[in-house]
């Protein structure tokens, strides 16, 4: 006989490529994904001027998930210089420095970052707020991959947007990006699916748990 | 940029700073707590599962395998009044690593909007995403 303390065994729920608080807000949502990353892909990522308001705001944050071995040297030297990790930057000076301001210093920014091609399969969508008239925050998350950098790296991405909805359209006011590597089961399960599943996925009301 | 944005952009670091702390000790020790941390709307989407009111999220927390996050990265910028006029909002971004039961440990990022409500700041929304292929 034994006692009643052992822990019963609990899983995590099962994962879903995106939740999405409003169906009106989808269509909204997935086309500027579509047309900002048409754009980050491109050659010239100086369109993107466009998509951000006179006061937007943009920070970047990066981070390695293991420790660089002398086995796995994929570095992610190209972010580290413009990472605005508050656990490592203390200053007020440099953190206020690290934050974009402005439409054009923040596409001139992104212009110096490395080139990429993202992979539509493998996003993430969580729209977690939309007002029609006025706003929107979504987060969105996946594999790019660099073609011009040596040994051709694959980054797994964090984004969290603010974007203002107005009849002009839509422009973004915050904008967060994390960057580290992708893990080897994320390059061997990227680039091979057909996009986009996300598209694909109906809205679902939040669950009562 | 003017001092007053500046004071904004210095206060969301403190904030962001000790809001993480509470929110992942909470998290890994005192879940029955973490109700409090959110409005009563609050809303919160993990893995794509997405729970809402507080008393909900915190049923939905508690039925979660046992965790022990260790935070590598956290940022943190004011939302801009253009989006929610006068009150005081924040976006937090955080990354790291996180135990969960006797599995290995997996890289995650989450993040959250955080308002002002009587005084305290409250999760309006959150998403937390473990670093895993959608296949």
């Amino acid at each position: 006989i034994g006692f009643d303390l052992e822990e019963k065994k609990v899983d995590l729920p099962e994962s879903h490529s995106s939740f999405l608080c409003s169906e009106e807000g989808r269509d909204i949502t997935l086309e500027f994904v579509k047309q900002y990353f048409g754009l980050y892909d491109g050659v010239d990522r100086s369109g993107l001027i466009n998509a951000y308001h006179d006061t937007a705001v943009f920070s970047l944050t990066t981070a390695y998930n293991t420790p660089p071995t002398p086995q796995n040297t994929t570095r992610l030297n190209d972010y580290l210089s413009h990472n605005r990790n508050l656990k490592r930057v203390n200053g007020h000076n440099r953190r206020e420095e690290l934050i974009k301001k402005g439409k054009t210093e923040i596409s001139e920014f992104l212009c110096t970052l490395p080139r990429t091609q993202h992979d539509p399969a493998s996003f993430t969508l969580d729209l977690s707020i939309f007002n029609a008239k006025l706003m929107l925050i979504f987060s969105l998350t996946g594999v790019f991959k660099e073609p011009d950098v040596k040994g051709e790296p694959h980054r797994h991405f964090y984004r969290k947007f603010v974007l203002l909805l107005s009849d002009a359209g839509v422009a973004i006011v915050n904008d967060m990006m994390h960057v580290t590597n992708a893990t080897q089961n994320q390059i061997k399960n990227c680039f091979v699916a057909v996009p986009l599943p996300v598209a694909a996925v109906p809205p679902k009301p939040p669950v009562a748990a | 940029m003017n001092k007053s944005q500046r004071d904004k952009n210095d206060l969301a670091c403190q904030a962001a700073d000790e809001f993480c702390k509470l929110y992942y000790e909470c998290m890994d020790k005192t879940r029955h707590l973490i109700n409090k941390l959110y409005l009563d709307s609050g809303l919160m989407v993990y893995n794509g599962t997405g729970v809402s009111g507080k008393d909900n999220i915190q049923k939905f927390i508690a039925e979660l395998p046992a965790t022990s996050h260790t935070i590598s990265s956290l940022d943190a910028q004011p939302i801009s009044e253009f989006a929610v006029g006068q009150q005081s909002t924040l976006t937090i971004l955080i990354a790291g690593n996180v135990r969960i039961a006797d599995r290995k440990p997996a890289y995650f990022v989450q993040d959250f909007t955080v308002t002002v409500h009587d005084s305290k700041w409250r999760i309006v929304s959150d998403c937390f995403r473990l670093q895993e292929p959608m296949t």
